[in-house]
């Protein structure tokens, strides 16, 4: 009876350990991910923006749209093979009526966030013709991508999205053909490359 | 005693009835007209049965259970609906944005290789008209230093 109890016992004591690593483990998954969060303070430009998109869509909230979106339809499908894995998408959108109304300090918090260990800038782009600068962060962790950031800042309009959770640029470059925005004549330099050899 | 008091005793004296008594009596019920029974009457002669009673008091429990449960299911799934259109609209609206910035990206990148890649061509194109242009040395003999 007694070594019965102490079997039990030492069951239970497995199945405990068991819970508490198989809780650690999602615990950690959506901490890793958490830290690809990026807190957008843009309080000071609400005012003085003529228009303002605020878009805070969590981890449930995207599994609530993926529930509804058909795959019948292109347009959701495309988006809906994307939001497998992620955890959050947050957006901000400000246009204003005249220029420089936002200036670089305006975008620090955000930028000293990106500069923590993990973020990397695998894009920035400065056209000073037309007054743009765009940049596109992703952090990873290995070979697992966390995280995308991407902060368009325009003489008449800035936008930072926050993309948290793994993401494919190619596909999600490829949705403004899908969601009816212009397309862009992407242009390969291969070819020239191979043409001139 | 008077003739009265005769009289009673021998009218409330006990007889005994004939033995066929039962079966006249049962006779005479059966010839008799049946009494018309409207449909509802006997349908409600079935609820004064106790069973009926108690299945009848337990089915209507059962549906205010099951009407309560079901409108309170119909509206959380009403508002879930409603919340996962919201959050489909939010998240294509994302998609779109983050998807049209990137592209802003991707072309100027695209236009600044284009642009270095015409340098490199009119680079190369100067070069070798040089090249053209200038005297061909010498080789060099073997053994020659």
């Amino acid at each position: 009876m007694r070594k019965m109890l102490s079997i039990s016992a030492t069951a239970r004591a497995i199945l405990f350990l068991l819970l508490l690593a198989v809780t650690g483990t999602f615990a950690a998954y959506g901490q890793n991910f958490q830290r690809a969060k990026v807190q957008i303070d843009f309080d000071g430009l609400t005012d003085k923006a003529s228009e303002v998109v605020e878009v805070n869509v969590d981890a449930r909230m995207l599994r609530l749209a993926a529930k509804i979106m058909k795959d019948s339809n292109p347009d959701e499908a495309a988006v809906k093979a994307l939001l497998n894995g992620l955890q959050g998408v947050y957006v901000r959108v400000y246009e204003f009526d005249r220029e420089n109304q936002y200036s670089s300090s305006d975008l620090e918090g955000v930028r000293s966030q990106l500069r923590a260990p993990g973020w990397s800038r695998i894009v920035g782009v400065i056209s000073k013709r037309e007054g743009m600068k765009v940049e596109v962060h992703t952090m990873y962790e290995g070979e697992q991508m966390l995280g995308l950031t991407i902060i368009a800042a325009e003489p008449k309009e800035l936008a930072l999205v926050n993309i948290v959770g793994p993401i494919d640029l190619d596909r999600l470059a490829q949705l403004s053909d899908r969601l009816g925005l212009p397309k862009l004549e992407l242009k390969s330099t291969g070819t020239k490359k191979s043409n001139r050899d | 005693m008077s003739r009265l008091d005769d009289e009673l005793k021998i009218a409330l004296q006990r007889r005994e009835v004939s033995p066929d008594f039962t079966a006249k009596v049962m006779a005479r019920i059966a010839e008799l007209p049946p009494v018309p029974v409207s449909p509802w009457q006997k349908l409600l002669a079935l609820f004064r049965l106790p069973a009926m009673q108690f299945a009848t008091a337990a089915t209507v429990v059962c549906l205010v259970i099951g009407l309560t449960f079901g409108v309170r299911y119909y509206r959380d799934y009403q508002e879930m609906r409603k919340e996962s259109e919201i959050a489909k609209a939010q998240v294509m609206l994302a998609f779109q944005i983050a998807s049209s910035k990137l592209n802003k990206a991707k072309k100027k990148i695209n236009q600044a290789a284009e642009r270095i890649a015409t340098d490199d061509e009119q680079a190369d194109q100067q070069s070798g008209l040089q090249r053209e242009t200038r005297p061909t040395p010498k080789t060099k003999q073997n053994g020659e230093k």
